[in-house]
Parts: structure tokens; sequence; C-alpha cells
């Protein structure tokens, strides 16, 4: 009987990975943590809208926009890597992320936020500014001073517009939906 | 002097599982499994945490499990250390804004303190789930820490 064990033992071998001194057993389709390119970003938030555990997020702090990547609530989705239009995010196989200080868990990026000429909020990134400003001069489109304003004030901004323009075509007689 | 304690001798670990998904949990047994045979490093899992060095904790403490959480870490003996595995125990993981949790080891860590319990050293392997060479790599910087460290 142990001479069969001990045969069969011999023949499949040892199946122990000596993980710190061999390399660990990975496939090239595991998904493991990503790294932060802080160059490459510019603050645009797309990874914060599709992470699912929340562990990407855009903040603003002072004059700063901080994009936050906590690697102790990523669930490895790389749903970030996808969507990042700029490849800020690099997809890696590395698991290592193991540490005894809870603060290496983050990697913060701090971006100069742009503020608002009408109100002085800070809204969105310089860097996503011009970048923006790039894609609309390559597509020849030029740039109204609108699309310098915040959300908020962009919105009364053209709600005064159409109003001015509704009263000029009241004052010319013009009724709404009659040519 | 802590590293040094814990260094000297075989590292005995205690599972706590905190409401965990087990996912963490599968992850622990399979560092206990002949691939990665843990032993060989004298890390043995033990079934009490009065013999236990570290406590495993995974999950990201739910209410229901927070007494006998308390419990567990208070019966371990000083110098107390807790290996947090996983999104959950680190950071909350996909539940951090929903209410039947403390949302992760930090929180329960705060309430330790005003407990009076003290947790002398705490690692965190994150991950979902975290692997088992992860599991293994916390468990050596836990106890290779160098002093002076961060807490």
């Amino acid at each position: 009987m142990i001479h069969r064990i001990l045969a069969l033992a011999l023949k499949s071998g040892v199946a122990t990975v000596r993980y710190p001194r061999q390399p660990p057993i990975l496939t090239e389709e595991f998904r493991g943590f990503l790294v932060f390119d802080p160059t490459k970003c510019v603050g645009c938030g797309a990874c914060t809208r599709v992470c699912p555990a929340n562990a990407m997020n855009l903040e603003i702090r002072g004059n700063e926009i901080v994009v936050e990547y906590f690697a102790g609530r990523c669930i490895l989705c790389h749903l970030c890597f996808y969507a990042c239009p700029f490849g800020a995010l690099v997809a890696t196989t590395s698991f290592d992320r193991t540490t005894t200080n809870f603060e290496d868990l983050f990697d913060r990026v701090a971006h100069e936020g742009a503020a608002c000429p009408s109100c002085g909020s800070i809204h969105a990134t310089k860097r996503l500014i011009q970048f923006v400003d790039l894609v609309l001069k390559s597509e020849g489109i030029e740039i109204e001073d609108r699309l310098r304003l915040c959300p908020e004030c962009r919105r009364i901004e053209a709600l005064r517009a159409l109003n001015a323009f509704r009263i000029g075509m009241e004052r010319e007689g013009v009724e709404h939906g009659v040519e | 002097m802590l590293s040094m304690a814990l260094s000297r001798r075989s590292i005995w670990v205690f599972h706590l599982n905190t409401g965990s998904c087990n996912g963490c949990d599968i992850e622990i047994l399979d560092a206990l499994t002949p691939v990665h045979d843990v032993e060989r490093l004298g890390i043995k899992l033990v079934a009490s945490p009065r013999h236990a060095d570290v406590a495993l904790l995974t999950g990201p403490v739910t209410v229901k499990t927070l007494p006998m959480v308390v419990r567990a870490l208070r019966a371990m003996p000083r110098p107390r250390a807790v290996l947090a595995i996983g999104a959950c125990a680190c950071g909350g993981g996909i539940w951090h804004y929903s209410y039947p949790h403390l949302g992760g080891f930090e929180n329960l860590r705060k309430l330790l303190d005003s407990m009076g319990i003290v947790i002398d050293v705490v690692g965190y392997v994150p991950g979902c789930p975290a692997r088992p060479e992860a599991i293994i790599d916390g468990i050596i910087k836990l106890v290779t820490r160098k002093e002076g460290g961060s807490r």
C-alpha cells in the first residue's frame, strides 16, 4: 500500500510554489492594481463616474481639484482603465499594494482649478479646459465666452440670451410659432 | 521590539470573518493549501484568538458581528496584530456607503481605541479578493515591519 502511495507521490511531484522565492502563478489576463500616471491625467473625472466602488474620487479642495485613487477600496474591475481617454490609468498584473501604513493605499493628483469668470467658483481643472480648447480649435469651432463659465452660470447666461432674443422678436411683432 | 518578538517564533493566525462575502476567506484557505503551504513559513491557523499573534480580518465589520469581533480581539494577547484582508476590510469596499456596517477596519480601530483595546500593528492587504500571495506578503510585512514606522 505505502509503495503505491509513494510511487504516486513521486509521479505527481511537488505542488508547492515557494512564493517569495519563486514568481507567483499569474495569467496575462489577471486584473491587478492600477498605476496612476499624474503627468497624463487632466482631471476630467471619467474614471470617477464609472467606478462601481467609488475608489476613484474627484474632490474640490480650495483652489485645487484632487483626483484620488484609493487602492484599499478598488475591486480591480479595470472599468476606469477602459474609461480613461488619456491613458492616465495603466492596468497592471501587480497585486502588491500590501502595506502597514494606511496612507500608502492612496494615490493622489492635485490639479490647478479653473475659476468661473462670472462667479469665481472652481468647476474644472485648467488642464481640462486647455484640452477642450485644443479640440475645439482643431475642429474649427470658435470658442464662445460662455464656454468658460461654470455650468450654473452658463445655464443662467443661456437663459438670458434666449430671453433677449424672445423680447427682440416680440418687439418686431413676430408671434411664436407663426411665420 | 515587536517585530523581533514575532519573527523569532512561528506566527499563529486566527481567521476572523466580520461579514465577508467568503471570497477573501476562500483565499485564506487557498494560502493554507499545499500549493502555497504557509506552514513552511511557520504560519499556522489556530482555532482560538487566545492563541493567535495575528488576526486575519475579512469583511466590512457588520453591526451584527461587531460584539463578537470586539470580544475576539479583546481575547488576543498583546502584542496584537491585525491583517485587514480585502477591499471591504481596508476601505469598506463596494459597501462603504451603506448603513449596516462600520466600513472597514479603520473605523473599527477608532471604536476599539475608545474602548481601550489597543491594536499594536495593522497590515492592509487590498484586493477583491486579495490573492493568497498578497496575504503571505502581508503577514511577512507585518512581522518584519521596521521599528519607528507608522504607528
